[in-house]
């Protein structure tokens, strides 16, 4: 029975647990390599969940988010190209 | 046919307004206009929207206000649609999104790949990449891409283009609207943007009374408040509203922010001061099965229930003692639905207002500490949940575990601060548990990068008369940074400082002061460089 963490890429509890394990130990190798927080949701349900899994297993507290880039809701392709063609 | 719709209640109507038949994989199906794809689907019966990309998991929606990602679905040719914040049109065609006969995934469940393998299967070589992609796009439930390029839209819908302004603020909740207030009060030219399709934040879907000291919401229900600042906002021609729009990325080096619109529409606005008011996200729990339909946040049964008229279930349960899972609670149990039992981890007291908890066990609802779940039970969708006691160190009692007979699961279990677009201008954030998670540092003017500005729930996680009263102070600073000065704007930041002091001097709210003053600077930019 699984656990989720991140709905996006399906990675679960004891994915997150497994690469602390193999020593992915902060958030942004965390990130990574299983890929939570760069789902289409951008990491609204897992990032919490994650950081919490962290803390619990390397007892350090997590004081940074990840770094956030534009543009935080996907967007169609068409819709930049459209915008940057129009400009020249 | 089924329909979970209320049609009586005994203190909302519900305004549906007209019906239309939409479409669900050819299947005709009673959808209304003022609702959203998912919650007329939800209503048809609906429990599955999509399927996980990796393990094939049938997925429910979640949060109901297009922040989960688990409703997508292809809408009229267009592969993952948030079917949540899409409204209905007559004759729409939805259909499940294409994934390779079930009977495959079995088989793909046993592969338990550690994620470093998952991330590069078959990246290489080159040559099998291609073909590899097109049967793993059918695998996962990511959808087919459109048979043909999508139509550009049509010139007159939407906003779109490039604009200026002197204000433009995201989210349109209690803090922006109140923000929108003050500064268009005064005379700034002010846009706002919501990503819904009507202004109100969290307060469209609070039905009862706010019981608060505060002049401006005491004795108001949450979507009344919400209603008379709409019709404020009506009255000022120099405040422009967009709906069903959000913000999706703001470049510095440009200075604009991107917005998206209703059909790939897109529009840059260009301001002078931005405030970002974009509310919080719920937070979840990790259980088994914890993604299983049936299992949704509490905000987003409270959407279903309060916005759309729509029972989530016929029993449900609740986990967390906070005000947000007690309320629901309570409203639920108005619309008629069973509520099994609200269950908590704190060893503490319920953690909600004491009258609200009493409230809700004078209708024979266990309101239990010390407790929590281990598991969702059902296939498709939830049928019970196991429960468990806890020990001090939150350690399960061995034996203690127990089932609950339900057919949905509520969790409300806190807010998160909206931490993404405030992080796109820059700022210094900090970790603060007391305020619900990372926020920005900011000075008195709720100013937090050069030219932003913070208000509400992704601030600090409060209260709606906590968010009016920031919002306000937010929109009138702004006017002030605008160069727009007068004694009675500097009378009215008094008072409004005065009432938030008072807001914050609650027994409930202890601690909260304390974490304020710690993340409120005096000069940002010297925080900033
Ligand atoms: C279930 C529940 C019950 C509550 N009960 C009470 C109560 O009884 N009394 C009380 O005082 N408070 C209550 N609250 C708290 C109160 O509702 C919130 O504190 C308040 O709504 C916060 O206001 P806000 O303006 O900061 O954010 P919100 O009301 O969350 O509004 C933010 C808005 O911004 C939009 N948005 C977010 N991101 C973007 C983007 N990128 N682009 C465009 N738009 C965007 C969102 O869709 C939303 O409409 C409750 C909250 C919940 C969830
Ligand atoms: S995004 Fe639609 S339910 Fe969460």
């Amino acid at each position: 029975m699984k656990k989720i963490v991140c709905r996006c890429h399906d990675v679960t509890e004891s994915d997150i647990e497994d690469a602390i394990d193999s020593g992915y130990d902060d958030f942004e190798s965390l990130k990574r390599i299983t890929g939570i927080t760069t789902g289409q949701c951008q990491g609204k349900t897992c990032m919490d969940l994650a950081r919490g899994i962290l803390e619990r297993k390397t007892g350090k507290p997590v004081t940074q988010t990840t770094r956030i880039r534009s543009p935080i809701d996907p967007i169609t392709l068409g819709s930049l190209v459209k915008s940057t063609a129009k400009k020249k | 046919m089924v329909d979970w719709r209320i049609y009586e209640h005994p203190i909302l109507e519900f305004d549906r307004g007209e019906e239309v038949t939409i479409y669900l994989d050819g299947e005709p199906m009673k959808a209304f206009e003022s609702e959203t794809v998912a919650a007329a689907l939800y209503a048809n019966g609906l429990r599955e929207f999509s399927k996980s990309i990796k393990y094939r998991r049938p997925r429910g929606f979640f949060c109901a206000i297009g922040r989960c990602s688990t409703c997508m679905m292809e809408v009229d040719g267009v592969p993952n649609v948030r079917t949540c914040i899409v409204m209905v049109k007559a004759g729409m065609r939805i259909k499940r999104q294409k994934y390779l006969a079930e009977y495959l995934s079995p088989i793909l469940n046993l592969m338990k790949l550690p994620p470093q393998v998952y991330m590069r299967l078959m990246t290489r070589p080159g040559i099998i990449y291609k073909p590899a992609m097109m049967v793993m796009r059918q695998l996962t439930g990511l959808g087919a891409f459109p048979k043909k390029v999508l139509d550009p839209p049509p010139q007159n819908q939407g906003a779109q283009g490039e604009i200026s302004t002197e204000f433009l603020i995201v989210g349109g909740g209690p803090a922006g609207m109140q923000a929108a207030i003050e500064a268009g009060q005064r005379g700034i030219s002010v846009v706002i943007v919501d990503d819904k399709d009507r202004l109100g934040g969290q307060l469209v879907k609070q039905t009862h009374t706010f019981f608060s000291d505060i002049k401006y919401a005491a004795g108001k229900r949450g979507f009344k408040l919400g209603e008379e600042m709409i019709s404020q906002l009506d009255q000022l021609p120099n405040v422009r509203v967009i709906t069903e729009t959000s913000a999706v990325g703001y470049y510095p080096k440009e200075d604009i922010m991107l917005l998206k619109g209703p059909n790939n529409t897109t529009l840059k606005v260009n301001a002078k001061k931005y405030l970002v008011a974009t509310g919080a996200y719920e937070k979840t729990l990790v259980f088994e099965n914890n993604d299983l339909p049936g299992v949704y946040g509490a905000g987003g049964v409270q959407t279903l229930l309060n916005v759309f008229g729509i029972k989530p279930g016929n029993r449900g349960i609740l986990l967390g003692t906070g005000n947000v899972a007690l309320m629901v609670a309570y409203h639920l149990i108005q619309a008629g639905i069973e509520v099994a039992g609200v269950y908590a981890p704190s060893f503490r007291r319920v953690r909600g207002y004491f009258v609200h908890a009493a409230k809700i066990q004078r209708h024979g609802v266990p309101v239990v500490t010390r407790h929590t779940i281990v598991k969702a039970l059902g296939r498709k969708e939830v049928k019970g949940a196991i429960m468990t006691k806890l020990n001090t160190d939150y350690s399960h009692v061995p034996g203690s575990q127990f089932k609950v007979d339900c057919d949905f699961i509520c969790i409300g279990v806190g807010l998160n601060p909206a931490y993404d677009l405030v992080q796109l201008f820059n700022p210094k954030m900090v970790r603060s548990g007391v305020l619900g998670g990372f926020v920005p540092i900011r000075d008195k003017t709720y100013r937090f990068a050069e030219n932003a500005y913070i208000a509400g729930d992704c601030g600090s996680i409060e209260e709606a008369t906590t968010a009016v009263l920031e919002g306000g102070l937010a929109g009138l600073h702004v006017t002030e940074a605008l160069d727009i000065r007068s004694e009675e704007i500097s009378e009215k930041i008094t008072e409004y400082e005065h009432a938030l002091e008072e807001d914050r001097s609650s027994p409930f709210s202890a601690g909260l002061k304390t974490a304020m003053n710690e993340i409120t600077v005096d000069d940002i930019m010297e925080v900033l460089t």
